[in-house]
């Protein structure tokens, strides 16, 4: 069972909706200046990011509050409730890659507001490139939400046996730390259930 | 023959994937393949065997992941390895290839393996494969150009074998870092490397596109081992595995183009190589062209010197420069950072880093800035010290082909730099001047020049990694100084045919209004064909000049650049500017208005008390700010504007302050806890306890309960302040709260984060929870009531 690549090479192709950016950022209400800074920011975010996936699709055995991936076995309520009805899953991660996070903390050198702005930004465009990535696993089969670790009681411990089987380091560039924090932060791993 | 002796004149086919011929003799997912080299050695032989006769001229030995982070019996699976390698042997022009992937670990500062480490890390199984008796080393399905980098300095440094090596591109022709191939090809020849190339990760077909860019650029033979075409989705459009045959004929393509290793990667088998062979088998073998670029790298963009002028910016250099010297003296590299990513944004194409200073250690300060700007700046760097062990050290961090600056005449300066161009790779500036001093002639300097050239190339160091600098002396003590120079700079490039640079700020030295001195002077030497200049981005004379040239001498497609930066710098109306200044200090505060809250402060500075400011006008305007935030009447966003006015603001005034700066409210140390590498958070935090006249001791990000402790210690601080994002590491905020209510039970310790609750923080004893930023600035004022 060998992970497939996903890449694609323009991330202008993907929307980066400004309201979510304000969700973001922890703002209700807008003003021009600020959504001048968010536009620019926008702009400016594509140029820094190479946006690569990595799944694979797997059969899945879900027993009470047990998912077994075949390559790992998870324990959580709340995953085998959303994956109840499913007899396979696509497993992903997807991410923006390291020069995205330089160009973070960078702006975030030169002004604050400007870094924070960048960092909703990137955030927004993680979230929008796992949204296509949805919509192609989408085109052939009917899908559950997307469930990712940490996401209620599924266990972020199991991001490493899923950066393992999808080869990520390989494949998308991703590393984990001892305190299982993905290097790009921009990245996501995530558990899609197929109806 | 030796491996590099074949090489002149044939094509050398290597084998290919070893992982799938494995999972064909029933290794397990997961299992450990360098293992099989001492459990099935037999088998290791049998796969070897199959690729040679299959006409692989290169058994490539099963030591991919042979380190000590995976492995605990380094030598002994290596040896065993690089024997059942040899054991395959049946005849002539068969070599054996030590074969060194990857640790699986990023290094610093994308992630946290020690450079150092790496090296340690990879020389163990350099030493090991030498001892063997491997014909060569290949380094291999390397994405980072770091790693990359000390595993051929590890190769370099305990063997004598020739060095291939090979790097992973994504399907926009790029490095995980971003770099593309002129710059690997920079690095890797700089380095010294036998043969360059890419395998793994795309397919023939795919890696066909990016192998004229490899050839193009490289003077040594380029290596291509592709995949067999791993399924792939690349803009929705999915590619498939590719048959034997299909692969054959592709790199067929690629050995017209002038590869000249050729090999296959995962998914390749020896029928694939089989194929290749008998495809290879009708071509003839395309000698290599040495290439004449002059090219300085990072881990992720290369610079050329060619027909534009390379803009190399100089704010990085203590002389002259009395609030660069006192950040060197307090080790502020966030000031250096700034000023880098400032030359970045205007325009600079290459950073100038001296950090020169008697009173400080120039290894380690030296070291240290190249790291902390090579973390936020992808502009390479030339590293300027006059001290061979500083320079030393700093080629060896440096991620890239770095820019050297300099060595000169001196037989003693000769001596001590170019035996490190040889070793790191470089391209190093050459002064003209020799024991003799300065030569007031054009051809005198010119003869020096050339002497450096000369001795260069005993090193091996070629004449395209050499550029000359013919010095410039101030008009004011000399006033043919200036022409002498340019007469230099023609002589020199025209006869020697080597690039030319130069420092242009010290001709005007002594004189008023020195950048008008500087920007003629400039312009001439544009004309002269001057291919780079040491100067300061910010001014925007010299930069009119630089888009104002270009354009005019036919060097800016549709006077694009110049019609860019024109519009990006409009001309200012001094008329119209001076109307708007009707706003208060506190009101430039509360709307975020920077350059306002600067006039207003520079205004009010004058004639009033400075701490009056600060107290009276810069505070209540923060407070309100605060208040309206807590309210939720604005958001972080307006709140972070307004913190960012007043930082200015604070400058202004500070600079009046002076030594005697009363205005601090106390000490507070912050830390983002050991294993948490995110600190937005805690910055933003920092800046409002800044605003709010706190000092604040910022130990950045992944830092030990320890640390914490003992800058507790040092700087007498009442409050710590933590950070933490993940579940994970709020284990490790709980250490550190313990330690330091043991070592220092009177220090209140306050904690935020994502991940924390009220509940959470009581839990780890922590005194208090503090939800946002403001929430900190109370607490803090509280406890320095
Ligand atoms: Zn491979």
């Amino acid at each position: 069972m060998l992970p497939i690549l996903i890449q694609l090479s323009d991330s202008r192709q993907l929307t980066i909706s400004k309201k979510e950016v304000l969700r973001y950022l922890g703002v209700k209400e807008s003003n021009d200046q600020l959504d001048d800074l968010i536009e620019k920011a926008i702009d400016s975010v594509h140029s820094t990011v190479s946006l690569k996936a990595s799944y694979i699709r797997v059969p899945i055995l879900v027993e009470g509050e047990e998912v077994d991936f075949g390559f790992d076995k998870v324990k959580s309520q709340s995953l085998a409730k959303n994956l109840k009805e499913c007899k396979e899953a696509f497993v992903f991660v997807a991410s923006l890659g390291v020069l995205n996070d330089k160009a973070i903390e960078k702006n975030f050198k030169l002004d604050r507001l400007n870094g924070a702005i960048f960092d909703c930004v990137s955030t927004t465009l993680i979230e929008s490139f796992c949204d296509y990535i949805n919509e192609y696993f989408g085109e052939k089969n009917v899908l559950r939400p997307r469930f990712s670790p940490g996401y209620g009681d599924f266990s972020i411990e199991h991001q490493r046996s899923i950066l393992s089987v999808l080869d990520a380091y390989k494949n998308v560039g991703i590393t984990l730390t001892d305190s299982l924090m993905m290097i790009p932060s921009k990245s996501v791993t995530a558990v899609v259930g197929i109806l | 023959m030796s491996v590099l002796t074949y090489l002149k004149n044939n094509f050398l086919i290597f084998d290919g994937g070893m992982g799938t011929e494995l999972q064909k003799k029933g290794i397990l997912p997961g299992e450990c393949s360098e293992l099989w080299n001492k459990e099935h050695p037999e088998v290791i032989t049998d796969i070897h065997k199959g690729y040679f006769s299959a006409g692989a001229n290169v058994a490539t030995a099963n030591t991919f992941g042979a380190n000590s982070l995976k492995i605990s019996n380094v030598e002994e699976i290596v040896t065993l390895a690089i024997n059942n390698a040899k054991n395959a042997i049946t005849k002539e022009n068969q070599f054996v290839a030590l074969d060194i992937g990857p640790t699986g670990k990023l290094l610093k500062p994308l992630g946290n393996l020690e450079f150092e480490d790496a090296i340690k890390i990879f020389s163990q199984t350099v030493i090991a494969g030498d001892k063997a008796g491997a014909d060569l080393i290949i380094i291999e399905t390397m994405s980072d150009p770091y790693e990359l980098k000390a595993a051929v300095l590890a190769a370099k440094e305990n063997s004598k074998l020739p060095i291939f090596a090979t790097f992973v591109l994504d399907a926009t022709g790029k490095t995980l870092t971003g770099a593309d191939v002129e710059s690997m090809v920079a690095l890797l020849e700089g380095l010294g490397v036998d043969a360059i190339g890419v395998n793994c990760s795309l397919g023939a077909e795919q890696l066909k596109l990016f192998v004229p860019k490899i050839i193009n650029a490289s003077s040594v033979p380029v290596i291509v081992n592709p995949n067999a075409g791993m399924p792939v989705v690349v803009d929705g459009k999915t590619f498939y595995k590719q048959s034997p045959k299909e692969f054959a004929l592709a790199m067929g393509d690629i050995a017209e183009m002038g590869a000249r290793v050729l090999g296959g990667c995962c998914g390749t088998t020896p029928e694939h190589i089989k194929e290749l062979t008998n495809v290879i088998k009708t071509k003839k073998a395309k000698p290599i062209e040495k290439k004449n670029f002059t090219v300085v790298s990072s881990y992720s963009r290369s610079c050329c010197f060619n027909a534009k002028t390379v803009l190399i910016g100089e704010r990085i250099n203590p002389t002259g420069k009395p609030k660069l010297k006192e950040a060197l003296r307090n080790q502020d590299f966030d000031y250096i950072i700034k000023e880098a990513i400032g030359q970045e944004e205007h325009g600079a194409n290459i950073l100038d880093v001296n950090v020169g200073l008697p009173e400080i250690d120039e290894e380690l300060t030296l070291v240290r800035a190249v790291k902390e700007i090579q973390e936020i700046s992808t502009l390479p760097l030339q590293l300027d010290t006059s001290n061979p062990i500083a320079l030393e050290s700093a080629l060896r961090v440096y991620n890239g082909k770095a820019l050297i600056n300099s060595v000169n005449g001196k037989k003693e300066s000769m001596e001590a730099i170019l035996p490190l161009v040889e070793k790191y790779g470089g391209v190093v500036v050459a002064l003209t001047l020799d024991e003799n001093g300065i030569p007031d002639t054009a051809i005198g300097r010119f003869e020096i020049a050339k002497r450096i050239v000369e001795k260069a190339f005993e090193y091996g160091i070629d004449k395209k990694d050499i550029i000359v600098d013919p010095l410039c002396l101030t008009v004011s003590s000399d006033k043919n100084a200036p022409k002498v120079t340019l007469e230099s700079i023609e002589l020199i490039k025209n006869n020697l045919g080597v690039k030319t640079s130069l420092g242009i700020s010290n001709v005007s030295f002594g004189l008023p209004q020195r950048e008008v001195v500087n920007s003629v002077f400039f312009s001439h030497a544009l004309q002269c064909g001057l291919d780079a200049v040491i100067m300061n981005p910010y001014s925007e004379l010299m930069q009119k000049i630089y888009y104002a040239h270009n354009t005019l001498m036919g060097l800016d497609e549709n006077c694009q650049e110049y019609i860019n930066f024109a519009s990006n710098n409009p001309v200012v109306d001094s008329k119209t500017t001076n109307n708007s200044t009707n706003i208060t200090l506190d009101g430039a505060i509360v709307k975020g208005l920077k350059n306002e809250a600067q006039k207003c402060a520079e205004t009010l500075s004058v004639d009033m008390n400075p701490l009056e400011i600060i107290n009276n006008i810069i505070i209540p305007a923060l407070n309100q700010v605060g208040e309206k935030y807590e309210k939720g009447q604005i958001f972080l966003p307006q709140l972070l504007m307004s913190a960012d006015t007043a930082t200015i603001a604070f400058n202004v005034i500070k600079e009046k302050l002076g030594e005697n700066d009363s205005s601090q409210k106390g000490e507070i140390v912050l830390a983002t806890v050991k294993g948490d590498i995110h600190d937005i958070g805690k910055n933003i935090v920092k800046v409002i306890l800044e605003n709010y006249g706190f000092k604040v001791y910022d130990l950045g990000k992944d830092v030990s309960p320890e640390s914490v402790v003992e800058c507790v210690k040092m700087s007498g601080a009442k409050l710590v302040g933590l950070s933490a994002l993940m579940t994970t590491t709020v284990p490790a905020m709980e250490e550190t709260i313990k330690l330091l209510k043991k070592e220092n039970p009177a220090t209140k310790v306050m904690v935020g984060g994502a991940v924390l609750t009220e509940e959470y923080a009581k839990m780890i004893k922590a005194d208090k929870y503090a939800k946002d930023a403001m929430e900190s600035v109370r607490y803090a004022q509280e406890i320095y009531k």
